[in-house]
């Protein structure tokens, strides 16, 4: 624990790491409640980085036990955002509308806007539908969320942005985004610009630019591990 | 499309970017959307063909979309020498990969029987000529394998891939 708090770029692997292992298992081997009751109070950590990367963790929930999603929504904008991604599998209706409407309140912040998004297009898909742009303006209007272009733009771009493989959720965002910049075509600069600084980021925050991976196929080399715990940045 | 990007940002940043897109280590998703993206300008560069030959020894899905967007780069870089660029990609054709060989083929199509190539005088007729050639010194048994999901696929001799790719070129009947 003071070790992750310590040197919070650690906190990405556990991230990746805790994500992947969550996802991945079927029967519960992990020891789910202490590794809940420890990213509960990292997801409170002073660091940004620290609280993003267990929030993040916490995301991936298998099983909702019924304690995690209350001390989601009990946080900041950014958790209920991680509320969002845990409600928007599960089968019961409560929790997402307990979600949704912490989220609109937070509303019009990027993270919430992306969080809605991401739980009104997956009730869509779980109808066998497509949102389309017309739709989600729509639904934004009739949750009173009043947001400009240039600002749904950046939340649609959060809401596609996870580490799941990729598949029709994300595909449905991509068509949003499609439509918007159709619409408005100023909206195209700001879309590259995110491309921009999403390559430069890079993965894990190992810039692509300083990495021996880059290139294709990638060397035969490990990510270089920052001289400072500071000069990894959070995805 | 490239018009829209054109009016945003010049040309060679927007293909840089992409580039930079398909390079990307970290991550195949953003390997395989860039190329797509590529393609969308329609302009082959050095830099796009290398990107392309690099996805044929990809993963599964990078290489299946460098497979689709090959067949939209219809149009020559003005600064990409036509000799050199013809070379480059017969030298590709020629080489080990049978991947690449396909993508190649699949390029030198799309180039040759796109209305933009006859706004370069004898574009056509050399690609043809690449073509043929390609057909009769290729070994007439050797397959070319192709990656789809977790399978691999025949797609045909390179000798066969080869003259797929004329007929279009000539816009013959047959495909």
């Amino acid at each position: 624990m003071s070790l992750l708090e310590s040197a919070s770029w650690l906190l990405r692997e556990l991230e990746v790491s805790a994500s992947w292992l969550l996802r991945k298992s079927e029967q519960a081997e992990i020891p789910h409640e202490a590794l809940s009751e420890h990213l509960l109070v990292l997801s409170q950590a002073d660091d940004g980085r620290v609280q993003a990367a267990a929030l993040a963790a916490l995301g991936h929930w298998r099983e909702e036990s019924g304690a995690i999603l209350p001390a989601l929504l009990a946080l900041s904008p950014m958790a209920s955002a991680r509320a969002a991604y845990l409600a928007a599998r599960g089968k019961d209706d409560e929790p997402v509308i307990q979600v949704k409407a912490i989220l609109q309140s937070y509303a019009p912040q990027t993270e919430a806007v992306a969080a809605l998004t991401r739980l009104w297009v997956m009730q869509q898909r779980a109808e066998r539908k497509t949102m389309s742009l017309t739709t989600l303006w729509s639904v934004l209007g009739s949750a009173q969320v009043t947001v400009m272009p240039g600002d749904l733009l950046p939340a649609l771009l959060q809401a596609a942005t996870d580490n799941d493989v990729w598949y029709d959720y994300h595909e449905s965002i991509v068509r949003l985004i499609q439509e918007l910049v159709q619409e408005e075509e100023g909206l195209l600069a700001d879309l590259l610009a995110a491309l921009q600084t999403a390559l430069d980021e890079g993965y894990g925050g190992c810039p692509p630019a300083a990495s021996p991976w880059r290139g294709w196929p990638p060397a035969p080399q490990s990510c270089p591990t920052p001289s400072t715990p500071s000069a990894r940045r959070p995805r | 499309m490239p018009d829209a990007f054109n009016t945003v940002r010049p040309a060679a940043e927007v293909t840089a970017l992409f580039i930079a897109g398909t390079e990307d280590a970290g991550s195949f998703n953003s390997r395989r959307h860039s190329i797509l993206a590529l393609s969308c300008l329609c302009m082959l560069t050095p830099e796009a063909l290398a990107a392309l030959l690099a996805a044929a020894h990809d993963v599964d899905k990078v290489q299946q979309d460098a497979i689709t967007a090959a067949g939209d780069f219809r149009r020559l870089h003005p600064g990409f020498n036509q000799a050199e660029a013809l070379d480059s990609l017969v030298a590709a054709f020629h080489g080990e990969s049978g991947a690449a060989a396909y993508l190649t083929a699949q390029v030198l199509a799309a180039l040759g029987s796109s209305p933009a190539a006859l706004q370069i005088p004898g574009l056509r007729g050399r690609i043809a000529q690449a073509l043929s050639d390609g057909v009769q010194d290729a070994p007439a048994v050797e397959m070319v394998y192709l990656l789809r999901g977790d399978k691999i696929e025949e797609a045909g001799t390179r000798a066969q891939v080869l003259l797929a790719a004329l007929s279009l070129v000539w816009a013959l009947p047959g495909r």
